[in-house]
């Protein structure tokens, strides 16, 4: 391409265009009168620039899809609020939850060998299927009017008071040692392990209910089934101090078991 | 959002879209490309653009588009071989005119001879004689100087046009 051809180009795009290099407006009529060859590329840029435009339009023209815009119900935030509250309420709850069986099963580690032993040992116990609700539905702590008529007339003999004196003694925590419950059950046993810990042995006409007491500082805790080894012991935490029941595997915490818990664990040193 | 603003918002989109989509295309060669870069950026603007309606709301979206489509062509390796052609495209000599009466014919023969063109230049020419925006206002919202504007407008006219009607 010559300098000729390439300075008409220049000159008819100036032309077609109407601004000079810098962008300024261009009168048509400005700069030196174009030649033919000029005219002829001027009439093809102008061919170019209405192919361009044409260009344009089909290209707007198609067809293309819009962006859904989906307006939010005024309802929308305070139920997703509502909702992510709830859920951060409940997995607090869930992880409360956990967190206390976790403190109360490490706590009652110590029951493991207790709990076998009266299952292997040669006078093993037979878990009383005791109802709770019966245990405090009369009387005074332990006492039970309907299960006092139907009990034995001959509740049989606890234990002696120098070994449940002495019990208290060792132990280094305040608990309470009822010596019946609901006139059905008597103390016939009971033990320190170690200074913070204390076995007791029930035993009615039906058979025997262990209970495990251990000193533990921390929240109360309401009772609930938790899992020693490979049995299921009702336990909850008052005033420092955990009970646990060996029930009877049918048997849900339920609020009677939260009376039982208060007979032993209720805040002072009273010996019950 | 209220019904009533989503609805504004609507139409505002819906009025921009075709020229957006239309420029975007033009600036990547691809029709899906642009239809992606489109709704992405009006899928960016409902989370926070400007109040629709507004100046700011329509440079928005432009800068939104031309930035992403920029990036776009310049990731791409074929706009390397593009630029090839634009060098090739530089030294053609063929004195034959080629008119073409057929309309259409025309228009994918202009499409043709866009795609050759660099992006830079692809774009001024499309703003300016296409869309027919002036150059200082292709200047504002690109932010190139005026002068750089009006060169690469008038450059690029002048090589499509040597493409449209002496190429063979």
């Amino acid at each position: 391409m010559n300098m000729r051809e390439k300075s008409n180009e220049e000159r008819a795009a100036a032309n077609v265009l109407g601004f000079d290099e810098e962008g300024h407006d261009r009168p048509a009529a400005a700069g030196v009168a174009p030649d033919e060859a000029t005219r002829q590329l001027e009439r093809e840029m102008r061919e170019t620039v209405a192919a361009l435009r044409e260009w344009r339009r089909q290209l707007e023209a198609q067809p293309g899809r819009l962006p859904q815009v989906r307006p939010r119900s005024s309802w929308a935030w305070p139920v997703g609020i509502a909702a992510a509250l709830a859920i951060g309420f409940g997995f607090n709850f869930w992880a409360m939850y956990r967190g206390n069986s976790t403190a109360i099963v490490r706590e009652l580690e110590w029951t493991t060998q207790p709990l076998a032993a009266s299952e292997n040992g040669p006078g093993r116990e037979i878990t009383v299927h005791i109802v709770p609700s019966e245990l405090k539905s009369g009387g005074g702590p332990g006492g039970l009017a309907a299960f006092r008529r139907a009990g034995p007339a001959h509740p049989p003999p606890g234990l002696d008071p120098a070994t449940a004196q002495d019990v208290r003694r060792r132990a280094a925590f305040p608990f309470h040692m009822p010596d019946r419950l609901s006139g059905a059950l008597t103390l016939r046993s009971a033990e320190t392990v170690g200074s913070n810990r204390v076995h007791l042995v029930y035993v009615g006409d039906s058979g025997t209910l262990a209970v495990f007491l251990s000193r533990s500082p921390g929240p109360d805790i309401a009772v609930r089934a938790v899992r020693i080894g490979e049995r299921t012991l009702l336990a909850g935490r008052r005033h420092g101090v955990i009970a646990a029941f060996d029930a009877p595997s049918r048997s849900r915490p339920t609020d009677d078991w939260n009376v039982l818990l208060r007979d032993f664990a209720n805040g002072d040193q009273a010996g019950g | 959002m209220n019904r009533r603003d989503a609805r504004e918002l609507e139409a505002f989109l819906a009025e921009r879209m075709p020229r957006l989509r239309g420029y975007v295309q033009v600036m990547t060669g691809s029709r899906e490309d642009a239809e992606d870069i489109v709704q992405e950026a009006c899928v960016k603007y409902m989370r926070g653009g400007p109040p629709p309606g507004t100046p700011q709301a329509q440079a928005w979206l432009f800068a939104t588009c031309r930035n992403r489509a920029l990036n776009l062509a310049r990731d791409r390796a074929r706009e390397r071989q593009r630029e090839q052609a634009y060098a090739e495209l530089a030294d053609i000599h063929i004195a034959t005119p080629a008119e073409s009466s057929d309309r259409a014919e025309a228009l994918r023969r202009i499409e043709e001879c866009m795609r050759k063109l660099p992006v830079l230049l692809r774009e001024m020419l499309y703003l300016n004689v296409a869309v027919g925006l002036p150059v200082r206002e292709i200047s504002e919202q690109t932010g190139i100087p005026k002068s750089t504007v009006a060169l690469r407008v008038r450059e690029a006219l002048v090589l499509v046009n040597r493409c449209c009607h002496r190429e063979s």
